[in-house]
């Protein structure tokens, strides 16, 4: 029992920081340009596809957690300039059709390219094997995605508290058109964000094809996790969605463990909760980012 | 002595006597979607001055000053500053013009602090921009006492002043679009705002008032338009303007 419970208490935050990585942009893209990116699971589920099959093809792990979320970058910078920025200032029911459509179309080329059969990313030799911690056998890639995950979401958190960048997203998610008129270049912030949030899903993606499996269905899957992740922390706040995406990943560890079958359930009842004791969420006040 | 133009096509356009423009808003045009807001207006602001933009609420001062900034771009007619045309450009090109805004009711960024705001503004750290800042803190020292502080928890003449500081950051500004910037302040600090309008001016900026305040305004000022929806109804010195009882009783209601 007790070797259970440690066992869903690593999990869970392991899962739980990796989510993080997942909502911090979803939520950022939301504060800032006011776009709920549907498209966002599709860049995630991208980011895996992608990772297996560069680790595939050169042999190397640590290249294809470098280069797959560079080429998701690259794809979000492409989405955002060509299909988004048109749209902004208009209903954002556009927004979510138009992300909506391009999660669809990204699912359709996996599809073509790589087909329906799940795939999973080589581990590294040096991540292989698992390691005693107290009475359990954990694995040794997971506790690395742990670390990962945290010093990523770690410096992102310090770079939005203290750089001028940080200063520039919070500013932006308070204000834009004010910001516009100081003389910063708001589009070009609204590029940086995006790209920057479909970095971070593309690296959680090539993280977690290493614990799950990689299949055309996984998008759609963890945007509906990262929602309620984003709508529990507040719309809009980067604290809220970390820790919001802690508590969600260990609910949904503790979930399998007792109910395996009714784990979404209790994310949905959780979130109905939050709302009702807090409709903006635990962060979602005037606070930004 | 009493100078009350009618509306008419030429407005704006009449005071050349001698003056060096800075800024020219020549017919324009401006429209909030399907209503049309501001008609045919024409005026000018000459280097160095004061020039009171005053009318009753809903009047369109405020659209004037959204217009000159591109926030709200204007449908017809054309914005020239120091002889280049901006009236189709983005606020963030207008505001490397050398234009700054003060916004209605300040927009700080509430939940960073008085010195995030001002590191907004003047866009970077640069070495180059040490100075502007403690030029800036010398210049307003209440906002020096209060750098940490959250700029949203600020009283509402310490955040005119943050507004004030933070449109004076970053890229040279020439003209400052004051936005009514004695709203819901208290007389005493109202006098404070004066003072630090006169003596940005006396400073070489030259400054565009917009305020429903029309006594404070015309005390400023140098010279005045009226505006009434959305329209120049009447343009002159503003000394005349605060004299001229009856002008000042049917286009602002003040006996």
């Amino acid at each position: 029992m007790v070797e259970a419970i440690i066992r869903a208490t690593l999990l869970g935050l392991q899962l739980g920081m990796t989510l993080a990585l997942i909502a911090a942009g979803l939520t950022l893209i939301f504060g800032m340009l006011d776009v709920i990116n549907f498209a966002h699971g599709a860049l995630f589920m991208l980011g895996a596809y992608l990772g297996t099959v560069i680790a595939g093809q050169l042999g190397s792990f640590w290249l294809a957690l470098l280069l797959a979320p560079l080429i998701v970058g690259v794809i979000g910078a492409a989405i955002e300039i060509l299909s988004l920025r048109p749209l902004y200032g208009r209903n954002p029911l556009y927004h979510i059709l138009l992300t909506f459509g391009i999660a669809i179309m990204i699912q359709g080329a996996i599809l073509q390219i790589w087909g329906g059969q799940s795939r999973r990313i080589s581990v590294p030799e040096i991540l292989s094997g698992s390691v005693p911690i107290g009475p359990v056998n954990y694995p040794l890639y997971w506790l690395f995605v742990f670390a990962f995950s945290t010093v990523l979401i770690g410096l992102v958190w310090i770079g939005i508290e203290r750089s001028n960048l940080g200063i520039l997203m919070r500013a932006s998610a308070h204000d834009t058109e004010m910001v516009n008129a100081l003389g910063i270049d708001v589009s070009k912030v609204f590029t940086g964000v995006f790209v920057f949030g479909a970095v971070l899903a593309g690296v959680a993606g090539v993280l977690l094809s290493g614990t799950q499996s990689v299949h055309p269905g996984m998008g759609f899957n963890v945007i509906i996790e990262a929602f309620i992740i984003v709508v529990i922390g507040g719309l809009g706040s980067f604290r809220g969605a970390v820790y919001s995406a802690l508590l969600i990943g260990l609910v949904s560890a503790y979930g399998a463990l007792i109910a395996p079958t009714l784990t979404e359930l209790f994310l949905f009842l959780l979130m109905a909760v939050v709302l009702m004791i807090k409709p903006s969420g635990l962060f979602g006040t005037t606070e930004a980012a | 002595m009493v100078t009350v133009t009618e509306s008419g096509h030429d407005q704006g356009r009449r005071r050349t006597d001698g003056g060096d423009p800075l800024l020219s808003v020549d017919s324009i045009d401006t429209h909030y979607g399907e209503s049309h807001i501001l008609f045919d207006l024409s005026l000018t602001v000459d280097r160095g001055d004061v020039v009171a933009l005053v009318g009753r609420n809903g009047a369109g001062k405020t659209t004037t000053i959204r217009s000159i900034m591109g926030l709200t771009p204007v449908t017809n007619g054309q914005i020239v500053k120091g002889g280049e045309q901006i009236q189709a450009r983005d606020p963030h090109e207008i505001r490397k013009e050398g234009i700054s805004w003060v916004p209605e009711e300040r927009r700080v960024f509430s939940g960073l602090t008085v010195e995030e705001n001002l590191r907004l503004a003047a866009h970077s750290g640069d070495d180059e921009q040490a100075d502007q800042f403690e030029e800036i803190y010398r210049r307003f020292p209440r906002l020096d006492e209060r750098r940490g502080q959250d700029a949203g928890t600020m009283s509402g003449g310490e955040q005119q002043m943050l507004a004030i500081a933070r449109a004076l950051l970053g890229p040279e500004t020439d003209l400052l679009l004051l936005d009514e910037p004695s709203e819901g302040l208290a007389p005493q600090i109202v006098d404070d705002v004066e003072d630090i309008i006169r003596e940005l001016n006396e400073d070489g900026v030259t400054i565009l008032l917009v305020e429903q305040n029309a006594e404070m305004a015309l005390g400023l000022a140098d010279y005045a338009y009226v505006l009434e929806t959305g329209e120049i109804v009447h343009e002159s010195p503003a000394d005349e303007l605060a004299t001229d009882r009856e002008a000042m009783e049917s286009y602002l209601g003040v006996k």
